[in-house]
């Protein structure tokens, strides 16, 4: 019995095995849950499709007219133009999408020479079609689903009596904003020209930087049901290869039905979607993308937006501006230089400011204590509380002013700048030296060429504060070990994050916290293992 | 046993963060602190004795000196007057009970990281080791050992209490004690970590003194703490320290007056530049100093007519006299500490340790006899650069 008593004393109580079980529990589901939103990654994505055999034309004209006419339904924007031409009185028809085409082609590049002007030699007029009519490109097609989708971009479809295929005639009039400048990404000097929606018209862009033989273009199909066209573009003789191979690949393996945004692509090709970090560079900017494939590097430009994206991406892309280069070196390298002290800034100063002023106010100049101390005086709330309201608040101002009007958007800014400003401080809520902290950040952040980084900074922000709050300048610490740790970690198509930094180049420094003059950048990045390396001398 | 690994590793980083879960133990809001500036020492009055314990005479009266907060809400609304300072006075036997009594009257925590400046009244400093009352301030974590430490020949709550200055009177006299490049009445700062230092090696020094004449604040003087005892021993003059700083040419600010032969007109030299070197000699086990001090500097000053100093053997002569007024200031103050008070306070003992180790270990212990019976010779090089924009050819 005694024994038994013994062994009974020994063990533990009962509700520290219901801790054990609890403790034991959460990392279960921490790795169940992560599992889980991580899944869909995982799962290989060579999905065996068994293609079902498409359909095809046929001789009979009215079959296949009916046959596209049934595809689309009753929609009112498709028409369908029946009419006879020629001696033989030869029957024929075209379909195209009201809206979508120029109708000026159509009538004076299609229908006349047809209708009006055909020469009386040609008969039957199948096998000279390709010649009788004045469009720039015509081909032939024979397979329903990819007439239909010609229709749908603006092509016209000409249909003849007795033969399986039909003409595509590209008679398309894509109507897009003028080319303007970019919003998102001003300058003071350089290009005023920015993307529009049209994809054809950021091509040309691209093209116009300069005559380069070496410029590729691969157009890529995207989205299952509101298909659209994507172009990877790169210079062939500069751009790795295998980074090509790869872009390509996890582009041809998004599977989705829609993609209404280059951001759709960003996201499903990303290597990290838990990261805070941008791993795409999006830009508005035809001189970014371009100055980007000279080193290198991989574009992709979606129908429809004005945002191209550049692939792969590291963390000075995002602190460097295109205005660097075109204003001379010892200027650019400063501001540069400040970019990346303003983002330190906007990540650590709340931080610091909060671990400073509750942990070690042995740390701050006696003056400066005594001031934030008489700043603070009255301040009801605990210093975390306060600069998390500061630092909210700012945030939906910032938040609101984006979404206004232009006008009034200024005036959100104005007042919202004069309620935190000054009545907050009046009123005793929070302290001047807060208010101080907050703004700095809040500048900090603006001032950072790059919208998607600046973002990404915001969120680290607030994490940052809450690390500070807890361990004070050793929780700083900490998080920016974690955070150091994730960016050494985090690649972008297999090229390291942090780099030239980690891995060291130390060629590439010259571009990289500053800007060295351009006689002195002979070579290309090597971390995108250029295959001409040399860029210049 | 994929899935354990994969749990041991989830459990790891649960782990990581436990930390995080422990939250703000040691967080303390700034504003509910006071800021500790300084620490005056003083035998216990009688008025403040209250049980005697320990006997009146063991009994410390300690003045803490914490900064007071003005509210920046609502400027203007309140008095002018109001003193930035509140100084606590508490009564014990040792400095940590005085410190702890004061809990019981402030709403706040007591911050020692900005502590600036202890003073120590003579009484203090006279009757007890110097080391018992700096020993809590050693061992105290929060407390700097950058702070000052300086003697007060009347009451150091006195001079806590110091009411003229808009400023903490001791966050006031710190910031004198930057002057000491400037002028050579004032010691150079000696920090808690110095003092330290120099009670461990058993050495003498001195320390700045503080006095209050006429209403003012001054740095007058130093005391003369001896090292067997680490007790007050006597004061230095302002004249006294200004003997010391030749030697130890650790300030540049010095200026020296002459008068004109012929005429008791005063000519004064404004050094810019100071060296000096103090070279140990042992011949027939019998110890003796030189000390070469080396000036360069300008005439500032001259009450009579300038026409004869361009010329060289007038410049020379100049250099001479002054030299010799600076080799009769050192003379006052080597009599003073080597005859008086017999105590090496200067620093000697370093360059003896250094060049002869063995004499050093042998004599380590009555050092301060030996320092005072060894002769010294001084010499005093002068070199004047400029007269300034005075003269006419």
């Amino acid at each position: 019995m005694h024994i038994v008593e013994s062994i009974k004393n020994f063990l533990p109580e009962a509700n520290i095995y219901v801790y054990t079980i609890i403790t034991l529990l959460v990392p279960l589901a921490l790795s169940k849950i992560t599992g889980y939103l991580q899944g869909d990654k995982e799962k290989p994505v060579n999905k065996q499709q068994d293609k079902e055999v498409p359909a095809i034309l046929s001789n009979d004209l009215s079959a296949n007219i009916d046959e596209i006419n049934k595809n689309f339904g009753t929609n009112k924007d498709i028409i369908t133009r029946k009419f006879t031409f020629g001696k033989e009185q030869t029957r024929a028809a075209i379909i195209f999408a009201k809206g979508l085409v120029d109708t000026a082609i159509i009538n004076s590049n299609i229908l006349e020479p047809l209708l009006v002007n055909l020469p009386d030699h040609v008969n039957p007029p199948t096998i000279q079609i390709k010649n009788l009519l004045p469009i720039s490109e015509i081909s032939e097609e024979n397979r329903i689903d990819v007439i239909n989708t010609s229709i749908l971009r603006g092509q016209t479809v000409l249909f003849l009596q007795d033969i399986d295929y039909a003409f595509v005639l590209k008679t398309s009039n894509a109507k897009g904003r003028n080319l303007e400048e970019p919003v998102s990404e001003l300058q003071v000097r350089g290009p005023r020209i920015g993307f529009n929606e049209n994809l054809i018209d950021n091509v040309t862009l691209l093209r116009k930087a300069g005559v380069n033989t070496e410029l590729r273009f691969i157009s890529l199909q995207l989205g299952k049901r509101f298909n659209k066209e994507l172009v990877i573009t790169y210079v062939e003789g500069i751009a790795n290869p295998e980074i090509i191979e790869n872009v390509k690949q996890k582009i041809e393996s998004i599977d989705i039905d829609n993609i209404p945004e280059s951001g759709y692509v960003e996201e499903l090709i990303e290597e990290n979607n838990f990261s805070l970090f941008p791993q795409v560079q999006s830009t508005e900017r035809p001189d970014r993308v371009v100055a980007a494939l000279t080193e290198g590097r991989i574009a992709i430009i979606l129908d429809g937006t004005p945002f191209a994206l550049i692939v792969p991406a590291t963390i000075n892309m995002f602190l460097q501006s295109p205005e660097d280069y075109y204003e001379r070196w010892i200027a650019g390298s400063l501001v540069r230089f400040l970019r990346y002290v303003a983002a330190f800034i906007a990540v650590f100063t709340p931080a610091l400011y909060i671990s400073f002023v509750s942990f070690h106010q042995g740390l701050i100049p006696t003056k400066l204590a005594l001031s934030i101390i008489s700043s603070r005086e009255g301040v009801p709330f605990p210093i975390l509380i306060e600069a998390l309201l500061m630092e909210v608040s700012i945030e939906i101002l910032r938040e609101a002013g984006l979404r206004l009007p232009k006008p009034i958007g200024q005036t959100i800014g104005i007042v919202g700048g004069l309620v935190i400003g000054d009545a907050a401080v009046q009123a005793g809520i929070v302290s001047p030296v807060t208010v101080i902290v907050v703004a700095l950040t809040a500048i900090s952040s603006f001032s950072l060429p790059q919208y998607n980084l600046s973002i990404s900074l915001r969120v680290l922000r607030f994490i940052a504060m809450f690390f500070a709050a807890t361990l004070g300048l050793y929780g700083v610490i900490v998080f920016f070990i974690f955070f150091s740790i994730h960016l050494v970690r985090l690649k972008s198509f297999g090229v390291p994050y942090l780099s030239p930094a980690v891995p060291y180049q130390t060629n590439d420094w010259k571009d990289f916290l500053i800007r060295l003059p351009i006689s002195a950048m002979k070579k290309r990045p090597k971390i995108f293992k250029p295959t001409d390396t040399i860029r210049k001398g | 046993m994929k899935h354990i690994f994969i749990l041991l590793r989830r459990s790891f980083q649960l782990v990581i963060l436990i930390p995080l879960l422990a939250g703000c133990w040691s967080s303390r809001d700034i504003e509910k602190l006071d800021l500790l500036i300084g620490v005056g020492v003083d035998t216990a009055q009688e008025e403040n004795i209250t049980s005697s314990y320990y006997g009146a005479d063991s009994l410390l009266t300690v003045t803490y000196q914490m900064a007071k907060i003005k509210s920046n809400q609502g400027q203007n609304t309140k008095k002018q007057e109001d003193k930035p300072y509140t100084n606590v006075e508490q009564t014990g036997a040792s400095l940590i009970e005085t410190a702890r009594e004061i809990i019981q009257l402030r709403k706040n925590t007591v911050n020692g990281q900005h502590q600036r400046l202890i003073i120590i009244s003579r009484e203090v400093a006279e009757n007890r080791s110097i080391r018992e009352i700096l020993d809590f301030f050693i061992r105290e974590p929060e407390a700097r050992m950058s702070m000052l430490v300086m003697i007060t020949d009347g009451l150091a709550k006195d001079i806590l209490d110091y009411m003229e200055t808009d400023d903490i009177p001791s966050m006031h006299i710190y910031d004198i004690t930057e002057n000491f490049d400037k002028s050579n009445k004032l010691l150079e700062r000696k920090s808690l970590a110095k003092i330290n230092a120099l009670m461990e090696a058993q050495a003498s020094f001195i320390l700045q003194n503080v006095v209050q004449t006429d209403g003012e604040l001054k740095l007058s003087g130093a005391a003369v703490i001896k090292g067997s005892t680490l007790k007050l021993i006597g004061f230095l003059t302002e004249e006294e320290l200004k003997g010391i700083n030749w030697i130890t040419a650790q300030t540049n600010g010095a200026i020296v007056k002459v008068e004109e032969e012929g005429s008791d007109k005063p000519i004064i030299y404004e050094q810019e530049l100071l060296k000096s070197k103090i070279t140990p000699t042992i011949e027939d086990d019998k110890l003796s100093f030189q000390v070469k001090v080396k000036s360069e500097g300008l005439i500032i000053e001259v009450a009579t007519n300038t026409e004869s100093f361009s010329e060289e053997k007038t410049r020379r002569k100049l250099e001479e006299q002054i030299a010799e007024e600076i080799k009769k200031e050192i003379q006052t103050t080597l009599e003073r500490i080597q005859k008086d008070l017999q105590v090496d306070v200067i620093g000697f003992h370093d360059y003896v340790r250094i060049k002869y180790p063995e004499f050093w270990k042998e004599h380590q212990s009555d050092w301060d006899t030996i320092f005072s019976q060894a002769p010294i010779d001084y010499e005093v090089q002068i070199t004047i650069t400029d007269f300034g924009l005075g003269i006419q050819n």
